[in-house]
């Protein structure tokens, strides 16, 4: 996990990915016009890997482009349409994607009304169509006698009008169909209707209708009865199609040249072979460009005619589909968010977008899998949303969160430590553990010698101008070496180092940190000279060795400190300045990390408060090292040199 | 003599094929109104009635939409009311499964044999007029003349009886609305509910009973609820009967 949340942030985010998934599931159940579109641009694309071929018990004859060119332009005389149906007599079914409702000559009329008498024929008629007509009786009695009669707790689309044929034309057909399909809300035609309730009968779709008689089977429309977990369904005997609340299932799209599409104009060659319809289902329908129903489906722009043949051969060779319900489909949005969610403990952000990128693409290739493989439809466009949202959401909770906490080290580290490392605290908060732990450090005291003897004759003003024009440059020296301000005590700076950050020099860096500590002390005393102040003197005790370091205190007020032996010796050290006659005391475990670099010279044993045994200390002769700020070094030797 | 039966036996054959091969009649029918359709047994598609009377197969169905339609064989007869599905499975035998029918036995003598099937009883007819309805509210069976037996198909069943509502039960019915005013839609919703509470009391759980006239029985699943004619069931067999009358 890149930095791991806070209770409340993780807890906040968990319920924005809980409502995104409960907003999807929604927005996937209402299907909002533009989302539904969004989403079915994905989806649609399984389109193009639809593995199978139509039934070759279908045939389509077409009033085509080849047809309209032989025998003139449509609308033709009825009695060559009659000439037509008449060449496919051997079929099981015809199925008309047409309707004749206007008179013609009627002998012309008659003789079409005849032609499709002498075969099984399933006319078509237009809800709402452009020529609407209360039937007559005999169209009344058709539409009762084509009606659906085994049907349960559907919640089918109703119409009060209706386009028939004319009577001549209806006294030849065996049955009625509608001819209807309607689009998506993207106005995309995917989904075919079961049936209509039109003048409170349940009118099938052609599809429906032609296949009752192909297969000589009733179908039985059941509905799910508003129950979410339930499809409603179509069957014929053993063969099932699922159907959303409206009554439409989901077409199996085919590529429109795998179709047995025969012209019209065929049926008049002389090597016409009328065989070829025996026990076949002949579909009459136009594709002529101008005059055809075109739809715009996922394959692009597709005859009308071919809804209703795919229709019958989803359900002939079992190619339907069968849509994914709301439950179901929140089970595979909560399923990706928790894929989501598992991703962000990965801590590195390219994996991360690659694992995101990954779990989508796993999603479009799971709806891809349960498309060709079980015929289920996964809008994977939902699942992608979820993904991309959802990533979108945990990167930017985790930049926020990044952000505070970045601006907290800020914080509780600026008054301690130099901006540079407060920077790399900020880039590198792994490194820091704030909890307490036990490590090496280096830790400087140093005080004022005689302090309070000079604050007893100056103002309080001028103390604390005094005071700033100390700490100032002291605290400076020791950020400049990489140090941690820990405190002042009065006159007195604590500062550690190699903490909270790894220092790999950090005895070395107090070292020198001291070091500048008294030439800014010279400067110091200058300017104070100046003013015609008394100079003053700093004492420097050093030390090293373990100690427990971290964010130490109280729930009310707690600070980055170090706490130990190591400490209490460094403090007890600078005490000893004063008595030893030096500016810097080093420890011996300081001294044998700095003899070979820094010059230094030994004090002998040294009893300090709180230590039984006495301690070797030395001197770190600071005024044969270079002034870090000029370069320049105060003696080559110390007399007291060893 | 014996090859002139042989003979005899085989002519009798020939010209008895095409008459096996049509259906026996089990009933006929005899008039109808409005949108009418035969499905015969084992068509898929259905057909309009044609020339009257036209003979019913057993197992063919009557399907009426704004329409109805009659039937008879002699001993029963059967108005179909609109959007019914009637289907006739022998001589005086036949299944409502949708919407309502008045059935009639013509005489007390031709009553044997009589059987009519609902989706969740058999009635085994004794008397002489009864209404059969197969609605959303369950299935129910009026008893205009006679007595008919009911026998669930579906196990026993508890048959509660109701009786009339009574002016105290009214003052009751005023303290208890004030007391579950509070989640009640309406008060008219929540005196049709008292009432039903109040005027059903259980009788036992049946298999079969017999239903005298005057008296319905509504069966909605694994309850049945005997009353006194309704309203609206009279109103049908009013209607049906007169139309019966006049055809």
């Amino acid at each position: 996990m890149p930095l791991p949340l806070t209770r409340r942030e993780f807890t906040h985010l968990a319920s924005a990915l809980v409502s995104l998934g409960l907003l999807l599931t929604l927005l996937f159940h209402w299907q909002p016009g533009p989302i539904a579109a969004l989403a079915s641009a994905i989806s649609d694309t399984y389109y193009r890997f639809n593995p199978h071929t139509p039934s070759r018990d279908i045939i389509f004859v077409a009033v085509d482009h080849q047809a309209v060119k032989q025998f003139g332009r449509w609308p033709w005389p009825r009695q060559r349409i009659a000439a037509g149906i008449e060449k496919c007599r051997a079929a099981s079914v015809i199925a008309l994607d047409m309707v004749f409702s206007e008179p013609t000559e009627p002998e012309q009329d008659k003789a079409l009304g005849a032609a499709l008498a002498q075969a099984t024929t399933i006319g078509g008629f237009l809800l709402n169509g452009i020529r609407n007509l209360r039937p007559d009786e005999a169209g009344m009695n058709l539409l009762a006698n084509s009606s659906l009669t085994d049907f349960q707790d559907v919640r089918l689309i109703e119409s009060e009008e209706v386009e028939l044929s004319i009577s001549d034309v209806l006294a030849g057909q065996a049955a009625l169909a509608s001819l209807n399909t309607l689009p998506d809300k993207d106005e995309r035609f995917r989904h075919y209707p079961a049936a209509f309730v039109l003048l409170g009968s349940v009118q099938p779709s052609l599809g429906v209708q032609t296949m009752q008689v192909f297969l000589d089977s009733q179908a039985s429309l059941r509905g799910n009865d508003g129950d979410l977990l339930k499809t409603a369904k179509l069957r014929f005997a053993e063969r099932v199609v699922h159907l959303d609340q409206r009554g439409f299932t989901r077409l199996n799209f085919y590529p429109e040249d795998r179709f047995h599409t025969l012209s019209f104009a065929q049926l008049f060659a002389p090597d016409f072979q009328p065989d070829q319809f025996q026990g076949k289902v002949v579909l009459f329908g136009i594709t002529e460009a101008g005059i055809a129903d075109v739809r715009a489906t996922p394959l692009g722009q597709y005859p009308g005619p071919l809804m209703h043949a795919t229709f019958m051969a989803n359900l002939l060779d079992g190619h339907g589909l069968q849509e994914l319900e709301a439950p179901t489909m929140a089970g595979v949005l909560f399923l990706v968010l928790s894929s989501v969610l598992a991703i962000m403990l990965i801590r590195q952000i390219l994996l991360r977008a690659l694992l995101y990128l990954g779990l989508a693409s796993a999603v479009y290739l799971l709806g891809l899998l349960l498309y060709r493989q079980a015929g289920i439809w996964l809008e994977s466009g939902y699942a992608i949303t979820a993904v991309a949202i959802a990533a979108m959401t945990i990167e930017t909770t985790l930049l926020s969160h990044s952000r505070k906490h970045a601006e907290k080290l800020r914080l509780a580290f600026s008054t301690y430590l130099p901006p540079g490392l407060v920077n790399r605290i900020v880039e590198n908060p792994d490194q820091l553990k704030l909890g307490g732990e036990k490590k090496e450090i280096s830790v400087l005291f140093s005080d004022i010698r005689g302090f309070t003897s000079m604050s007893e004759g100056v103002s309080p003003e001028r103390l604390a101008e005094i005071m700033a024009q100390y700490f100032q440059p002291m605290t400076e020296a020791i950020f400049d070496q990489g140090g941690t301000l820990d405190k002042y005590i009065g006159d007195a700076i604590m500062a550690l180092f190699n903490a909270p950050l790894d220092q790999p020099d950090h005895v070395l860096a107090a070292c020198r940190a001291a070091v500048a500590m008294q030439y800014a002390q010279i400067r110091i005393n200058e300017s104070l000279g100046k003013a015609g102040a008394t100079a003053m003197k700093t004492g420097i005790g050093i030390n090293c060795g373990a100690a427990i370091v971290g964010n130490l205190g109280s729930s009310i007020r707690f600070n980055y400190t170090a706490i130990g032996d190591t400490v209490n010796l460094a403090s007890r050290l600078e005490s000893a300045t004063k008595k030893l006659g030096v500016d810097i005391v080093i420890s011996e475990s300081v001294y044998l990390r700095v003899n070979s670099a820094l010059p230094c010279r030994a004090l002998g044993d040294v009893h300090v408060a709180g230590k039984e045994q006495a301690q070797k200390v030395y001197e770190l002769c600071w005024q044969m090292i270079a002034d870090p700020f000029t370069g320049k070094i105060l003696h080559a030797t110390s007399p007291d040199f060893s | 003599m014996r090859l002139q039966n042989v003979f005899l036996v085989i002519l009798l054959s020939i010209l008895s094929g095409p008459a096996l091969a049509k259906c026996q009649s089990v009933a006929k029918l005899v008039a109808f109104e409005g949108q009418v359709s035969i499905k015969p047994n084992s068509k898929v598609l259905k057909t309009s009635p044609g020339v009257l009377p036209r003979s019913l197969c057993a197992g063919d169905e009557i399907h009426t939409l704004e329409g109805r339609a009659l039937t008879d064989d002699g001993r029963l007869s059967v108005a179909i009311d609109s959007f019914s599905l009637a289907i006739f499975t022998g001589v005086s035998k036949a299944e409502l499964n949708k919407g309502q029918a008045l059935f009639e036995v013509h005489k007390r003598t031709a009553q044997k044999g009589v059987e009519v099937k609902t989706r969740l009883s058999v009635i085994g007819v004794k008397g002489t007029r009864f209404l059969v309805g197969d609605k959303d509210e369950g299935v129910s069976v009026v008893l205009d003349q006679g007595v008919v037996d009911i026998t669930s198909t579906q196990g026993p069943i508890g048959l509660y009886r109701e009786t009339e509502v009574s002016k105290p039960v009214e003052d009751d019915f005023e303290s208890y609305a004030r007391r579950h005013a509070e989640g009640i839609a309406s008060e008219k919703n929540a005196f049709e509910q008292y009432k039903t509470e109040v005027q059903r009391e259980f009788v036992a759980y049946v298999e079969s009973l017999t239903l005298e006239a005057g008296k319905e029985l509504v069966t909605q699943g694994r309850i049945a609820v005997e009353r006194k004619i309704s309203g609206d069931a009279a109103q049908a067999i009013k209607s049906l009967r007169a139309w019966q009358d006049k055809n």
